[in-house]
């Protein structure tokens, strides 16, 4: 049950970036090492168990009911974690008829027993998808698109400019561009600072709206670490967004 | 999220955390000191976190909606449709749009007329709630009726779209007019199109000719503004008592537009004035990007006087709506129109949401107003006062082209930091001080420190438009401060900078007595630990208020401080004079000498500290200003550089003669004058300008006696004293060529000449008048407070200089006299402050003198070192006493050379001497007279070792001697002295290679 969920994380994480799975690893050590927790690999039993029975039992029509109840989150999530380089290409639709391709092919490894909910492994699902969208999208057109490929920050980085260029929009009027531009990348650097988990857990929370447990499952991680990672990381952007408001709040 | 079984194991802040951020989501308003109070045990942590989530979650919110609106074009909230008629109206075309609707030009068809239509977003008007309150707020704002408010006609609903009528107004919004000074500057050297340039052309070439409107656009209002010659037409606000402008306007409002807009253009392209100004912004910026400085330039004092009138006739319109309870909640630059009469008109009166930040978000207008908003505003309520600071705000950016605050958003997150405002004559120093007092009242953080209402803030514009004093009190010199630190964060940093200061100089004067010659540097480093230690102590609890207080107390504390620091280093700096003198050899006095380069770097930056609380506050600090410059003086002097110093000490001697101008009363700045005047007399000599020493000397004397009430108080005589003993003791010290060692074999002075004698005769008679003069002076002023240790120890040092002046004479029992003189009073000064480091140092220094020509008193001399080792016991690392002890041995060396013949003695006590002496200098390579002092050694060093028959070491040593002066003399300008130096070296050289025997 175990190894299946880290290898469903490390499925899902792989193509983020290069020694990943270390981070997932190293995150367990972490875990092991930080949390007082006498048997750390114990991940609570994913609730969801009637979802899989739905499935069992209904087939393709459970399904397609199933996954018109979570679109509106996955939506979201694809609108929040789209690269801003290709949002006027990719068309958050056709990243979600693609992922429920995806998702009814390997319908019955969800039922054999991946040991997550069932919406944090079609959310993982989807996520996937875009990302291999996206890089599709961008290797066709590579010899047009050179610098656009260049300029695609890495999944992990995606997280950070979307949450940069939200909280920072329309802050600023127009003749205040060239500021906003440099405050946007100022905050960007200082969430890329944070722990990459840590923003992913902060990320989910708010712009998807994955609860708590839901961010665990994700993540890999027990529902006690991604609660304190959530504060740590709360704490962390207050901080940022403090320093930033003490440098240009300040005359 | 409830808590539930698994709550164990969750971050109980993460739970509340969870719980806020969907009740947020609901479009709930919880507040977060709601949290805190219900979770007293959480409270800290809460009130930390919670803010940054509130953020995000807006933020996310905001997104969301967008989205919603408009999946493709997320990033523009548009109405999707534009319906050519509306009710009544017809739509003509989009005049411009905001985050709560777009305005139409339209025709109102059952009358006829042009309005303006404003047609709101549904996002705003949304739910019923909403539809009902803008309905009945409309229906409030409609009842209206003032000269500067945009009448309403109607309100309506059609296609499930709201949307009221107005007048229809042709002027540009303030914020254009802004945004026009600020760019585009071009504009103005072509005034107008070239079509418009015709036309003013054609038509004062045929005056009466009346043409169709011009069309009025930005650069045409902006020209308005700076116009010299407009006054407002509704002069009927205006108390009377500005005869003219009545008559002229009324009419012109009406009658002819065309010849008041011509008249504008033709009087701003002749305008000698505004043209000079074009023509240097052209010169000076040939790609027409000009700068900050030539924006500011073309705001005259007719452009503030304007601002002031428009803003004048605002805030009487606002105050009209006030008594008919009506709030605007929402006055900002682009809320305000500028008609081509010159006429303001507020628009969207009573219209804009309410104040709850939720739906504002929702609209993503909030950004563009929450820059305006009133900080309770921010917080959800507030009264009428928010209209006054919304005004006040957008005052300022019209007097200084730019908005007050910087950061909008972060306002939701830390609404009192991100509401500073800059004062804005830092940013404009044109702009009148009343207006810059009228608008920082205007927008004070709290309400209760503002205008009450409207009309206040009217009446004191109108009192600056007549130059009468206005009633917005300049707030009192300390309340000023406070506020200001709260305004300047990063000088009050600062301030808080001197708060660590005054912790370290408390603890410093505890142990004063046992520990008086402490380097600034040190001290500095220490305030650096303390004011980190302080920050992250407040980091940690972090609570506006506490930063507060913290900010105000600073700033009484940081003027105490200054005090403090100021003490410190006279107690180390201002002595040069009358201090202790090491010896008859030593050019260079040496106590003190801990100051260094960054002492003057600190002091540098309390300058600036002081020249920033100046620039608000005329007069007060200037003795302060003074006195730090003085102090850097003081410090430059010490450290060799002589010009830097001299610069420091005539800047500060210039601002304490304009000081004691203005109240002669005062004797403290006069007794400053003499005490920079002794310290430019020392300076000079070490020039070898010993005529200049002179001229200064009769200057500061004749200075004091111009006073004969403070030349006859003790401190009068006691300055006086002072500067005899120093005049007095210039000869000796600098007047001859430095007189280097010259015992042993090589040393024959003789070749001079006697001329030379004779004028050192001479010099010697005028210096023991001198210091005989000061001696009865100071030995009157002991007999008259037996008690002042200061008195007495100046007479010791003065007496330790007549030792020298008699020794000199040749008058060999005087000089006893007045070395037993001077011991017995340090004796008794060590006597009853035997804890007193400094004392028994005065006492080991006059103890070192010598007596004879070249000699010191054996005996003496071991009591002056065992007393160096006693206090460099207590205080191992003072420079000054091991200075005094390098000092003593060198003497000791040489006496017993001279006096026993046993070299290798006495090379043993100058390699100790200079073993010490080298350690200071590389401790303190910023301090010449440590250098010097070492090089002086050297070259003791190298003749000795010719005695010793070394002449290979004697060689390497003088090389090295000259090495290190003339280094010294390229880092320290305007020391004469070290050249001369230099060139008796180099014959030495010589003079040591003649005598190296030549290789066998």
């Amino acid at each position: 049950m175990f190894s299946e969920c880290l290898g469903e994380v490390r499925q899902s994480r792989s193509d983020r970036r290069a020694g990943e799975n270390q981070g997932v690893l190293e995150l367990r050590a972490w875990y092991n090492s930080v949390m007082d927790d006498s048997s750390p690999f114990n991940y609570p039993e994913p609730n969801g168990p009637d979802e899989r029975a739905l499935l069992r039992a209904g087939g393709a029509d459970a399904l397609a009911d199933l996954l018109q109840q979570y679109q509106a989150p996955l939506e979201r999530i694809v609108h929040f974690r789209i690269s801003p380089v290709l949002r006027s290409r990719i068309d958050p639709t056709d990243v979600l008829q693609e992922a429920y391709f995806e998702i009814s092919r390997r319908i019955q490894e969800y039922i054999d027993g991946v040991p997550v909910s069932f919406f944090v492994w079609i959310r993982q699902k989807t996520v996937q998808t875009l990302i291999d969208m996206q890089r599709n999208h961008l290797r066709e057109k590579r010899d047009a698109n050179r610098e656009v490929l260049l300029a695609l920050p890495s999944h992990g980085q995606t997280s950070s400019l979307s949450i940069a260029k939200l909280l920072l929009d329309d802050m600023t009027s127009p003749s205040q561009a060239a500021v906003r531009v440099e405050e946007i990348q100022e905050l960007q650097s200082a969430l890329e600072s944070m722990n990459e988990t840590d923003r992913e857990v902060l990320a989910m929370r708010h712009f998807e709206h994955l609860n708590n447990q839901q961010v665990a499952e994700a993540l890999g991680l027990s529902p006690t670490a991604a609660s304190n990672r959530y504060i740590r990381a709360a704490a962390k952007l207050g901080e940022i967004l403090k320093s930033l408001s003490s440098r240009h709040g300040s005359p | 999220m409830t808590i539930d079984s698994e709550s164990n194991e969750r971050h109980p802040i993460e739970i509340l955390a969870d719980e806020f951020s969907l009740r947020l989501r609901k479009g709930e308003h919880p507040t977060i000191e709601e949290y805190a109070l219900k979770h007293p045990e959480f409270a800290e942590l809460i009130r930390s976190i919670f803010p940054s989530i509130a953020l995000v979650e807006r933020v996310a919110i905001n997104e969301d909606q967008q989205r919603k609106s408009n999946p493709n074009l997320p990033e523009t909230p548009t109405l999707n449709r534009v319906p050519d008629s509306l009710g009544d109206y017809q739509i003509l075309r989009e005049i411009g749009r905001g985050g709560m609707g777009i305005v139409y030009e339209a025709v109102q068809r059952s009358l006829n007329r042009r309005v303006a239509l404003k047609v709101i977003n549904s996002l705003v008007s949304g739910n019923s709630q909403h539809r009902a309150r803008f309905r009945r707020e409309a229906e409030a704002a409609a009842s209206l009726h003032h000269t500067n408010i945009v009448p309403i006609y109607g309100i309506g609903e059609d296609q499930d779209l709201q949307y009221y009528a107005m007048q229809l107004i042709d002027g540009v919004t303030l914020q254009d007019v802004v945004d026009c000074l600020q760019n585009d500057f071009v504009d103005f050297k072509k005034p107008t199109s070239s079509e418009t340039a015709n036309q003013v052309d054609s038509s004062s070439l045929s005056s009466n000719i009346v043409r169709t409107k011009l069309p009025f656009n930005t650069t045409h209002a902006a020209r308005l503004m700076l116009k010299s010659s407009w006054t407002l037409p509704n002069v009927e606000n205006e108390p009377s008592g500005i005869p003219g402008a009545k008559s002229s306007n009324s009419r012109a409002a009406t009658a002819d537009v065309a010849t008041v807009a011509r008249s504008e253009l033709a009087e701003t392209l002749t305008n000698p004035h505004l043209a000079n100004e074009i023509e240097e912004v052209s010169l000076a910026n040939p790609t027409n990007k000009w700068t900050e400085k030539s924006k500011h330039a073309q705001l005259t004092r007719e452009y503030f006087r304007n601002v002031a009138k428009t803003i004048a006739n605002v805030a009487n319109a606002i105050d009209y709506a006030h008594h008919q309870n009506l709030l605007h909640r929402d006055i900002k630059p682009a809320n305000l129109l500028l008609d081509r009469e010159g006429t303001i008109w507020i628009t969207d009166f009573g219209l804009a949401r309410r104040t709850d930040l939720d739906a504002a978000t929702q609209t993503g207008e909030i950004l563009g107003t929450l820059r305006y908003m009133a900080p309770e505003q921010i917080a959800g309520h507030g009264d009428s006062r928010v209209d006054i600071y919304s005004l006040g705000l957008t005052l300022f950016e019209m007097l200084t082209l730019r908005p007050a605050i910087e950061s909008p958003k972060l306002r939701l997150l830390d609404p009192e930091r991100n509401s500073v405002i800059p004062t804005l004559r830092s940013i404009n120093p044109n702009i009148p001080h009343d207006l810059q007092t009228i608008t920082l009242k205007a927008c004070a953080y709290a309400p209760e420190h503002r205008y009450q209402n409207a009309c206040e803030m009217e009446a004191d514009l109108r009192r600056f438009l007549e130059d009468r004093p206005i009633l917005a009190r300049q707030t009192s010199r300390l309340e000023m401060l406070m506020r200001w630190a709260r305004r300047n964060p990063a000088i009050a940093t600062l301030a808080s900078v001197a708060i660590g200061m005054l912790l370290v100089i408390a603890s410093l004067l505890a142990v004063w007595n046992r520990q008086q010659q402490r380097s600034l540097f040190e001290i500095g480093k220490q305030y650096n630990r303390a004011e980190l230690n302080l920050k992250e102590k407040s980091e940690a609890l972090e609570s506006v208020r506490k930063e507060q207080m913290r900010a105000e107390m600073n700033l009484e504390l940081a003027i105490k401080a200054f005090d403090k620091i100021m003490d410190n280093i006279a107690s180390r700096g201002s002595t040069f004079a009358s201090s202790s003198d090491l010896g008859e050899d030593e050019i260079f006095e040496l106590n003190g000498a801990s100051l260094s380069q960054a002492d003057v770097a600190l002091l540098e930056s309390l300058l600036n500290f002081f020249d920033q609380f100046s620039e608000q506050n005329d007069k007060d600090l200037r003795v302060e200003t003074a006195t730090a410059m003085q102090r850097v003086g003081d410090i430059q002097h010490k450290i060799g550089n002589v010009d830097q110093a001299e610069k420091s000490y005539l800047k500060a001697l210039n601002s304490f003669q304009t000081l004691y101008k203005q109240s002669p009363q005062q004797s403290s700045a006069l007794l400053s004058q003499m005490a920079i005047y002794n310290e430019l007399i020392v300076l000079n000599a070490k020039r070898g300008q010993i005529p200049k020493t002179f001229g200064l000397y009769q200057d500061a004397r004749r200075l004091l006696e111009q006073s004969p009430k403070i030349a006859s108080s003790a401190d009068g005589r006691f300055a006086l004293a002072k500067l005899l003993n120093s005049i007095g003791t210039l000869g000796a010290r600098f007047g001859r060529e430095p007189r280097m060692r010259v015992g042993g074999p090589l040393g024959k002075a003789g070749a001079f000449g006697d001329s030379i004698q004779l004028a050192q005769a001479a010099k010697l008679k005028r210096e023991s008048e001198l210091n005989a003069e000061s001696l009865s002076l100071l030995n009157t002023l002991v007999n008259e407070s037996p008690e002042n240790t200061s008195y007495k120890i100046v007479l010791a040092r003065a007496l330790k200089d007549e030792v020298r002046i008699a020794k000199l004479l040749n008058d060999m029992q005087r000089a006893d006299e007045a070395m037993m003189r001077s011991v017995e009073i340090l004796e008794g000064l060590c006597a009853s402050h035997p804890e007193s480091s400094a004392t028994k140092y005065e006492l080991a220094n006059t103890l070192g003198t010598n007596v004879g020509m070249r000699t010191i008193d054996m005996q003496r001399a071991e009591r002056s070192l065992s007393i160096c080792e006693e206090i460099l016991t207590d205080h191992p690392y003072v420079p000054e006493y091991l200075a005094l002890k390098a000092s003593v041995l060198v003497k000791l060396s040489a006496t017993t050379q001279f006096t026993t013949g046993r070299s290798q003695k006495a090379e043993e006590l100058l390699l100790e001497a200079i073993r010490v002496q080298r350690d200071l200098a590389n401790r303190y390579p910023d301090i010449a007279g440590y250098t010097l002092s070492l090089g002086q050694s050297l070259v003791q060093l190298s003749e000795l070792e010719m005695t010793l028959k070394k002449p290979a070491k004697a060689k390497e040593t003088i090389d090295q001697a000259i090495q290190m002066i003339e280094s010294l003399q390229r880092q320290s300008k305007g020391e004469v002295i070290l050249k001369q130096m230099i060139e008796r070296l180099r014959e030495r050289k010589t003079l040591i290679e003649s005598r190296q025997p030549k290789k066998p």
